[in-house]
């Protein structure tokens, strides 16, 4: 049995105007069987026909579209969630702290291996502090493919570190941040930023909360900022 | 153009009439000297030498004439090099004059086109002119070895140029009356099948639709087992002489059963259209057969020929076949087997070339008879139907069309074929490092004209662009200005080669969904290739085009 598309089907397809396609089945550029008033076109004749003009067909446009789509708010509590809390990390040194990092993350073992030197690497070009001992720690390239979803890893440290922040205080928590692509991180680091400097923030912050009462608190702010 | 058209008219009707004079003379030398079983080396030793002439001293391909010429129409017209008038003359007067089952018309063509690119060198004639040349001489040529102008004419229209206008018409009328008049004026005006055919019942009209749908299946095979044999005999490593030489014994030895089956084969279809001596059917189809054989056998292993009169031989054995079955059954008024033997003719040749008018015309011209038109017309149509239902192009531009290479004038392709990637480059943009903070690009984004940023790493390969829309909602969030590189809002894309085509880049934009794409040469960064800078050239290229 072949498949009947609809003009709706073929919009997709072909990436045109329903009026561009009702106009080329009017001038019989493409080809098209009537059924009722209603147009009806054979997938396998279309498909050699889009191949004789070479016309490319877009087979789903959901993945495309999905890139532009802003991310919305529970993206950022999804990436909290996957990227967990952990309390009272050793940090005597950047070096330490961020190996520690790249062990505790459930990652892949080739990210495993890279991100330390990465996020010493993006440390070196300026700071990550935000100011009010709090540092969003991320690679200066998007890690892309290699992770099926952005996260966030939360690490309360041992001992306050200088992460050389602008306003020179010793940072207490970072915000590990791995983004699963460029146009996420973008929105991703902005809402973190803005979270983060939310009144009263800081003060929740110091009392090293558990994953839950992480994800509750910054859903309340959500609440209260919208 | 007119002056050139005549020349070359002239020039190829010459050629036409001297190759087709010294392989009949061959011919009958051979078979004058009556060696009975020792002929079978005959075809070998005359295949072995015309590869071994070919290839070795004048450095040819042995290609199947017509679709070089139809190369050249779309590539060029220096595919058409001046060694083959040469190689392809005496390639062919050997293989066919010692009886390769080919035809001399590929070759003739071949030969024609390569005077005709020839002359429009000498003239320094721009490349338009050029190939139009060249379809005058394909034209020249057809007429000249059919002593058939009008077929020559539809010829080169319908299949060498392609294109029905006054640059076109009026000069390959020239070329052909005056290629036709010289060869008449040489051989006389001979008429290559003498047949009076009454005029034709219903059933009988009726009847050349099947007749049409079956040489249209026939040529469709006879196409594909080309392919096949070359195939086969590419698959044999031995020096292309050999090889020749091992087809050429093949053939000896089927023609020594059957000798009907060597050489153009005319011969034989004339005894077809004669109602004096009517052979048995079996004979009819095992010739059918055996022709079929020895002409594969033939081109596959090198041979120099075209497939333009094994086409019509064994298009006449079929339509007589036909004729002669049909005859068995109890109809009433049907007509004669030789009429049906040349409506096969037409049939097989529009099947085989897509070209349903030479092959109406041809046979028309032929037989010196508008009688019977209406069979003709019938069959070679629905033979062209059936056969371009199952296969993309002819024989001759099947190949050519796998190969992408086979563009038209004034087509979509053709115009971006046209265009060089690297005249059309944007260079007006400011590149960033990958390391960049936002809180500097924001000067760097004061300066730019553009609204796109490629991002180079530190080995100034281009790594990836960054769009403003992308980043536009926070370019004013100020805590951002230290946290952001721009090594991580970059998208990265899908490079752009410099020497891939154009429609290649296309596709490129087309699954990334971007107005931008960065090219490269090697690991070097050249320029971006932005979809509206295309337009602009292509639209302007159109114009030019644009009849």
């Amino acid at each position: 049995m072949s498949k009947w598309l609809t003009v709706a089907d073929v919009v997709q397809l072909l990436h045109v105007p329903e009026a561009t396609i009702y106009r080329w089945v009017r001038q019989g550029d493409i080809p098209c069987i009537v059924r009722r008033r209603k147009h009806y076109f054979n997938q396998s004749t279309l498909v050699s026909w889009a191949e004789s003009k070479h016309i490319h067909l877009e087979e789903h446009t959901r993945r495309n579209r999905k890139k532009n789509v802003p991310v919305s708010q529970s993206h950022l509590i999804e990436a909290l969630k996957a990227g967990n809390v952990y309390q009272a990390v050793p940090s005597d040194s950047l070096e330490e702290l961020f190996q520690e990092v790249a062990l505790r993350m459930d990652l892949p073992q080739l990210i495993t291996e890279s991100l330390a030197e990465q996020l010493m690497h993006r440390e070196q070009l300026s700071s990550t502090g935000i100011g009010k001992g709090i540092a969003i720690p991320h690679p200066s390239i998007t890690l892309g493919q290699q992770i099926t979803q952005s996260m966030v890893g939360t690490f309360f440290l041992e001992t306050p570190l200088d992460f050389k922040a602008p306003d020179g205080l010793p940072v207490f928590v970072i915000f590990v941040l791995l983004s699963a692509d460029s146009f996420h991180h973008l929105q991703l680091l902005s809402q973190m930023a803005r979270f983060l400097s939310h009144a009263k923030m800081n003060d929740f912050l110091k009392h090293s909360p558990s994953l839950d009462n992480l994800v509750d608190k910054f859903q309340k702010t959500l609440a209260e900022t919208t | 153009m007119m002056t050139a058209a005549l020349a070359i008219g002239l020039v190829c009707g010459i050629l036409a009439v001297g190759l087709n004079w010294s392989v009949h003379s061959l011919r009958l030398f051979i078979t004058e000297l009556d060696l009975g079983w020792r002929a079978i080396f005959f075809p070998a030793l005359g295949a072995g030498i015309a590869i071994f002439l070919v290839r070795s001293l004048m450095h040819d391909s042995a290609g199947h004439g017509v679709s070089d010429v139809i190369k050249a129409m779309a590539m060029g017209s220096e595919v058409l090099r001046r060694r083959m008038i040469y190689s392809r003359f005496f390639g062919s007067l050997l293989t066919v004059g010692s009886g390769g089952s080919t035809g001399l018309e590929g070759p003739i063509v071949s030969i024609g086109g390569a005077l005709g690119s020839a002359l429009g060198r000498w003239l320094d004639m721009n490349e338009r002119h050029k190939k139009l040349l060249v379809g005058y001489g394909a034209a020249g040529a057809v007429a000249g070895i059919f002593n058939a102008p009008l077929t020559g004419l539809i010829f080169s229209l319908e299949i060498i140029i392609g294109e029905w206008t006054y640059l076109t018409i009026l000069p390959t009328i020239i070329a052909a009356v005056s290629a036709t008049e010289v060869s008449r004026l040489i051989m006389g005006n001979k008429i290559a099948f003498t047949q009076e055919i009454a005029g034709f019942s219903i059933a009988s009209l009726l009847a050349c639709f099947a007749l049409g749908a079956l040489t249209g299946i026939i040529s469709i095979l006879f196409a594909r087992s080309l392919l096949l044999w070359e195939k086969f005999f590419s698959k044999i490593s031995l020096h292309l002489w050999i090889r020749a030489t091992i087809g050429g014994l093949s053939v000896g030895v089927i023609g020594y059963f059957m000798p009907e089956v060597l050489s153009e084969g005319y011969s034989t279809t004339q005894v077809f259209l004669t109602d004096t001596i009517r052979p048995e059917l079996g004979f009819v189809l095992l010739f059918v057969l055996l022709k079929f054989l020895a002409c594969g056998i033939t081109l596959g292993s090198g041979g120099v020929g075209g497939v333009f009169a094994p086409s019509l031989v064994i298009g006449s054995g079929v339509g007589l076949a036909f004729g002669m079955i049909l005859h068995l059954l109890p109809l009433n008024g049907v007509a004669e087997d030789a009429a049906f033997a040349l409506a096969g003719m037409a049939g097989m040749v529009a099947g085989v070339m897509h070209g349903p008018l030479t092959g109406i015309f041809l046979v028309m011209e032929a037989t010196s008879g508008y009688s019977m038109i209406l069979p003709l017309m019938l069959t070679a149509s629905s033979a062209m139907v059936v056969s371009s239902f199952f296969e993309i192009g002819s024989v001759y531009t099947r190949e050519l069309i796998k190969q992408g290479s086979l563009i038209k004038r004034g087509t979509d392709r053709y115009l971006l074929h046209h265009l060089n990637i690297v005249d059309i480059l944007d260079k007006d943009f400011i590149t960033i490092r990958e390391n960049l903070l936002l809180r500097d690009f924001i000067d760097e984004f004061k300066k730019a004209r553009r609204n796109y940023f490629p991002v180079l790493n530190e080995e100034k390969e281009c790594v990836g662009v960054v769009f403003l829309d992308d980043i536009r909602p926070h370019l004013f969030e100020t805590n951002l200005y230290d946290l952001v590189t721009m090594g991580s809002v970059m998208r990265s894309l899908p490079v752009i080669s410099l020497n891939e085509p154009i429609s290649a880049a296309l596709d490129k934009f087309e699954t990334s969904k971007v107005w931008s794409l960065p090219v490269v040469e090697g690991d070097r960064f050249l320029g971006m290739l932005s979809k509206s800078t295309l337009f602009d050239h292509y639209r302007r290229e159109l114009q030019i085009q644009s009849i």
